[in-house]
């Protein structure tokens, strides 16, 4: 793998969102998964290291912070990148995760996948070297 | 006169004279008897008491010496007392204020009577006098407490009415003329009834008859809090709210009614800008969701732009790119469609339906959540369910009710559902052994942006809509609840007739 690879893990409940971030980040050389649901993602976050993970807020069957707690309890070095439908000030418990952890990257849907992309290489350079 | 009669013993004489002087001093009266020199010939106990004299210093006087100047002058006394000597006529009851110095004003009442002789000659002439200070003391005390009670009615804000015992009004106060446009003078002397609207005169009908035959033991008869509009001169309907009470006589019969009136109109106003401003701010809320709704596919569909850009070469993908642009911009047009049937009348959409569809169509969007949290299903439903409605909205309802009770029992419970058929009505019942509701919770769960759940996880609008939604459809929600021993919702709404295809 080349350094600028990144193993990434993309959850959202939208079979088609994690479609269009999968192709493009696969097409910039990185490793991608995909997971539709909470339960699923955590499954692989336990079973892959993950060096970032693009994570919806809402999903079914977990709550988004609960999410990125357990994410962070089991792969404390993985970047976090939200997406989601509510802007950040919309949402006081995203806001609130933002405050606490600076690493933690945050996109208001509809984004520029240049903008994530940069976020995943950036997520890299910082994490690993 | 006995007294008089030359023939009789001395002994005789002066019984009758003794019996005579009795009578006159048993008098509650002042008694003054004057011969036409205007002296006074004989004074009674109650006048030597009352002046304070001895009767040596008042009999064989003039009188000038033993009324007071003041007394004779502002009663002109002297005058009657000659004008009945000289025409043997007596003088009509006069009131006389009299303020001895330095003492406070006495009220008196005099008279003149001519003691008349057999012959019909007059020599005296009897002055009487009686102390009425007390009495019209209390006569003005009670003028006053009329008069005030009087403008206590005429000043309140509220609509005084009093009505007699047949129902017919016999006093209007200011407040109700105001209201109304019509005066006493239009009102009193008519029936209650006239003056309200269609509807509420077989109420008020029921109401007056009710407390005019109420048992007279029944004191605290009232009746509270009626709604009946009134129709004022002009035509306007005028919302009110009233209370009757009887009013009774000292034995306790019915003498008439005490009807007491709020004009509701600001009220109303006021309750139709608050359901605006809830309005406004449901609004604000369902903006914040349809953003929400709307942001996704967007996402989709300008992601998925973006990459066809970079994938010339690759017609699969750009193919597949395509397709999730054009599904993003249907999806979020068919939100923005839902929106628009949502703000519709929902009349216009009523159509017969099976409720028991309604039901099951939002039980297949909570199968997901009773599964993971191994709530346990019991279903009870009738054949069919026939309603006027719309299933969507309905649909809504029973989704809001179902994940209700999926989110009280979050360890898994048993979720009862069920329908029946009544005569005018139809119940669909959700019962969950769930975390249930204080009472103090129960009270509000129906008020818009109640929620107990943590920010983020409910509007507080759910139970607000569905309890619209119903109500729109005729009907109503119940519900019964204590905390850990779970709720039950009860749906009622009126039975429709029976659909004849599969109602949409």
């Amino acid at each position: 793998m080349t350094p600028a690879a990144a193993r990434v893990l993309v959850v959202d409940d939208e079979p088609s969102m994690c479609w269009v971030v999968q192709s493009a980040l696969q097409r910039d050389g990185h490793t991608v998964d995909v997971a539709t649901s909470g339960p699923e993602a955590l499954g692989l976050v336990r079973a892959r290291p993950y060096d970032v993970v693009v994570m919806d807020f809402k999903l079914p069957g977990v709550d988004g912070t609960e999410l990125v707690s357990l994410v962070r309890s089991i792969r404390a070095g993985a970047r976090i990148i939200v997406i989601s439908g509510w802007a950040a000030g919309d949402k006081p418990p995203i806001q609130d995760l933002l405050r606490q952890d600076t690493s933690m990257e945050f996109l208001a849907k509809p984004f520029l996948l240049a903008d994530l992309r940069r976020r995943v290489k950036k997520a890299l350079s910082a994490g690993t070297g | 006169m006995a007294a008089k009669r030359k023939t009789g013993s001395s002994e005789e004489i002066e019984e009758v004279r003794r019996f005579n002087e009795s009578l006159l001093d048993s008098l509650p009266s002042s008694v003054l008897i004057v011969d036409e020199h205007l002296r006074v010939v004989q004074a009674n106990r109650n006048f030597l008491v009352k002046s304070r004299r001895q009767p040596a210093k008042v009999v064989g006087r003039p009188l000038s010496q033993v009324l007071p100047a003041l007394l004779l002058t502002t009663g002109r006394l002297e005058e009657k007392l000659r004008a009945a000597l000289s025409t043997g006529q007596p003088a009509e009851g006069e009131k006389l204020r009299y303020r001895a110095p330095g003492l406070a004003e006495r009220i008196y009442y005099y008279r003149v009577t001519p003691l008349v002789r057999p012959a019909g000659e007059v020599r005296q002439v009897m002055l009487l006098l009686e102390d009425v200070t007390e009495q019209e003391r209390l006569g003005a005390t009670v003028r006053q407490a009329q008069s005030y009670l009087a403008s206590v009615v005429e000043s309140a804000n509220d609509l005084v009415v009093s009505l007699d015992a047949r129902g017919r009004i016999a006093s209007w106060n200011r407040a109700a003329q105001e209201v109304s446009g019509y005066g006493s003078e239009e009102t009193v002397g008519r029936p209650l009834v006239d003056f309200l609207a269609g509807p509420a005169r077989v109420t008020a009908g029921q109401i007056l008859g009710r407390l005019r035959h109420r048992s007279q033991q029944d004191l605290v008869a009232k009746v509270r809090d009626v709604e009946l509009a009134l129709v004022s001169q002009d035509g306007r309907e005028i919302p009110a709210s009233w209370n009757f009470s009887p009013m009774r006589g000292e034995a306790g019969e019915v003498t008439g009614l005490v009807a007491v009136g709020r004009d509701l109109s600001e009220h109303r106003r006021l309750e139709f800008q608050l359901v605006q401003s809830e309005k406004m701010a449901a609004l604000g809320i369902m903006a914040g969701g349809v953003a929400h709704e709307l942001r996704n596919p967007l996402a989709i569909s300008s992601a998925a732009a973006e990459l066809l850009l970079e994938v010339a070469d690759d017609q699969q993908l750009r193919a597949k790119c395509v397709a999730r642009i054009r599904d993003g911009i249907a999806r979020a047009a068919e939100i923005i469609d839902h929106l628009l049937r949502f703000g519709r009348a929902p009349e216009e959409q009523f159509s017969p339906l099976d409720c028991n569809e309604a039901l099951e169509d939002a039980l297949s969007l909570v199968r997901y959540e009773i599964g993971e949290r191994g709530i346990q299903l019991h279903m009870a439903l009738a054949p069919t369910v026939p309603v006027m409605g719309s299933k969507g909205l309905l649909q809504q309802v029973f989704f809001n009710l179902l994940q209700n009770a999926c989110y009280a029992m979050p360890q898994g419970g048993q979720l009862h559902l069920s329908s029946t058929c009544h005569q005018a009505e139809v119940e669909v019942r959700l019962q969950d052994t769930g975390s249930g509701m204080s009472p103090k919770n129960l009270a509000k769960v129906f008020d818009p942006f109640f929620t107990t759940r943590p920010v983020g996880q409910g509007t507080g609008l759910g139970l607000s809509i569905s309890h619209t939604i119903i109500r729109q459809h005729g009907g109503r929600i119940e519900v019964e609840s204590a905390a850990d021993h779970g709720t039950t919702f009860s749906v009622w709404l009126p039975a429709g007739p029976v659909a004849d295809g599969r109602g949409r």
